[in-house]
């Protein structure tokens, strides 16, 4: 019994920690992350939200895309985008 | 009576109708010639270890000898202490100074004494 | 009139005290990548609450036992310690999560990161629970967290296709990502059904000294109080369906969910979503230790009253106290509150089953219940509840590999 259950964890922390990087997912999560700068950042110049708020954003962005390490052109997009929102952020403060 | 049922896991209530614990064990006596009878009831960590198993028996038997407050990690009530039975246990004692309630009057006067309010 | 202001404050204690970490999380991401499709999940689990609430308030009424205690009482401590210690483990969690809730509130207002407040936040809500009343803290939070009205008037006014929110009340099977999809259901489930509101609620009863005279109030309380706060958690489904949903938002952290009140409220929406999270996670933490340590000290026979003082209920009192400065140091460590939150809101869904069984024996036996034992109605529930979150513990932990975030 005690076997059969350290057997299930060591093929759970395989399966989690084997996960190889989905090229899917890092799209997903670059468009993803380009719409939520581009919301953030029209509503930023509409006077929406606080320039504080915004950075905020735009570093998690920066942070997340950093984190999932795509190389495609989404990726290098959103990228870009998250640091001119925090640029411009940095310029109203 | 149904001790099991009736007297085990029951919840103390000492004769100032304070909760002093819980009935973790009960001891009977086997007597030659003449049919078993409950001696006492028993609380404690290391009792409620014993129904788990012997090795937690004697984690919780190593852990009170070094960390606790009780002379002895088992606390026995004898069974003419109990007044009654129903849904609650009423034992005649005074649990304020005795080994059931040893461990809220170490965190009151070593811990909460010092908070300002 | 007495029994009117109590349901009247159990509903806003239900509206209020509904919405937390856990329920707002799931529901932002389940608009966000599903839109209206996952409010029959928040419906399934409302109608389980529903049910094991009133039991819960019934059972402390007519025993005038508590819930843990009665668990103990009748399964001894063998069967106990297990479900105890593994709900003491997901409270704990969970605790850090509502903590981290309060602190993003915080952040999101004033800069400060989560980190260096986390600690000083515990302390705040520990000197409130040393300090404080079991009903003043309740209502208290609860009729601040009435705020949260504010996502209904945002549901109102994004105008949501009502026949697609109609569909979205019945059970579908998803488009796409299906491992995400039923990674949510189950959170959601996790998040809407937690053993810790039993406890508490089941706490509250005995310290209010409800009676029989209690049981109308009790069951009105828990069918509004409940389905009020559940049609808030909807709101915010709806809400994020709006805002995310067309732009392919996927919900990673709680930066994208502050901006879900915006479009609605324009420059007042991120403050306005601050505060309900700061509010309505400042309540559920203080529910969640409180909870912890009437389950704990209920289940070993110690002392327990939050309203007596705490220097009478010393183990009781050192229970909150340990289980806030731990909560407050998984949110210093810096871990993300939402990566936290959906994990714990996973892990609830493991130990439901073991908290639910025993409702099958206790409401069904006379010694405690009298003549107020379950109906066919109510005993067919429990059992559906805990074939439903038997199956939902078994495929937990595969999903919150596949489909977790």
């Amino acid at each position: 019994m005690r076997g059969a259950v350290l057997l299930l964890i060591t093929l759970a922390l395989f399966l989690a920690c084997s996960k190889q990087p989905d090229a899917g997912k890092q799209l997903r999560t670059a468009q993803s992350w380009h719409a939520t700068i581009d919301l953030v950042s029209d509503a930023l110049h509409r006077g929406k939200v606080t320039a504080k708020y915004a950075k905020q954003v735009a570093e998690v962005a920066q942070e997340e895309l950093a984190k999932e390490g795509g190389d495609d052109h989404e990726s290098h997009v959103a990228i870009e985008a998250a640091r001119a929102l925090r640029a411009e952020t940095e310029k109203r403060r | 009576m149904k001790l099991i049922n009736d007297v085990l896991d029951k919840q103390l209530i000492d004769r100032d109708c304070r909760k002093c614990g819980r009935v973790d064990g009960i001891v009977i006596e086997l007597r030659e010639d003449e049919p078993p009878r409950v001696a006492a009831i028993e609380c404690g960590f290391a009792v409620c270890a014993r129904r788990v198993s012997e090795r937690w028996e004697r984690f919780a038997v190593v852990a009170g000898k070094r960390l606790g407050v009780r002379k002895s990690p088992r606390y026995r009530i004898a069974w003419e202490k109990v007044l009654d039975t129903g849904l609650d246990i009423d034992v005649d004692i005074d649990s304020e100074d005795a080994p059931p309630l040893a461990w809220e009057k170490w965190i009151r006067e070593h811990i909460f004494a010092k908070v300002p309010f | 009139m007495k029994n009117i202001g109590q349901v009247a404050l159990g509903v806003i204690t239900g509206i209020g005290g509904f919405l937390e970490i856990g329920t707002m999380a799931t529901s932002a991401e389940a608009g966000a990548a599903f839109r209206y499709s996952l409010i029959w999940s928040v419906v399934l689990g409302t109608i389980c609450l529903i049910f094991l609430i009133e039991m819960s308030g019934r059972h402390a009424a007519i025993s005038k036992h508590s819930l843990a205690g009665a668990v103990r009482e009748r399964f001894g401590f063998p069967f106990v310690v297990v479900p105890r210690a593994a709900e003491l483990i997901v409270n704990l969690l969970l605790l850090g999560a509502e903590i981290g809730g309060v602190c993003f509130a915080i952040k999101l207002l004033t800069g400060v990161p989560i980190q260096l407040i986390a600690i000083p936040i515990g302390i705040i809500i520990w000197i409130l629970i040393w300090l404080g009343t079991l009903d003043g803290i309740e209502y208290g939070t609860a009729a601040l967290g009435m705020l949260a009205i504010a996502f209904v008037v945002a549901a109102v006014k994004y105008h949501p296709p009502l026949h697609e929110l109609a569909r979205g009340f019945a059970p579908a099977m998803p488009h796409h990502d299906a491992a995400h999809y039923w990674f949510l259901v189950i959170s959601i489930i996790g998040a809407n059904v937690s053993p810790y509101m039993l406890y508490f609620y089941s706490s509250g009863g005995i310290e209010d000294e409800w009676d029989e005279k209690s049981l109308g109030t009790n069951r009105l309380t828990a069918i509004l109080g409940m389905g009020f706060g559940a049609a808030t958690a909807i709101t915010v489904i709806i809400c994020s369906a709006h805002v995310f949903e067309p732009l392919g938002i996927r919900i990673d952290h709680y930066e994208q969910v502050a901006f879900v009140l915006v479009p609605a409220f324009g420059k007042w929406g991120v403050p306005l979503f601050a505060i309900i999270l700061g509010v309505c996670c400042f309540g559920a933490a203080t529910e969640v230790s409180l909870a912890s340590a009437y389950s704990l000290a209920q289940s070993l026979g110690w002392n327990w009253a939050e309203d007596d003082k705490p220097q009478r209920e010393a183990r009781f009192a050192l229970t909150y106290t340990v289980m806030l400065f731990f909560g407050g140091v998984i949110m210093a460590t810096g871990i993300d509150p939402l990566k936290l939150t959906m994990l714990t809101m996973g892990l609830t869904a493991v130990v439901l089953p073991l908290a639910i069984i025993p409702f099958i024996i206790i409401m069904n036996d006379e010694k405690y219940m009298h003549e107020h034992t379950n109906g066919p109605i109510g005993n067919t529930v429990v059992v559906f509840t805990i074939v439903l979150t038997a199956i939902v513990a078994l495929v937990t932990i595969p999903l919150e590999i596949m489909g977790g975030s």
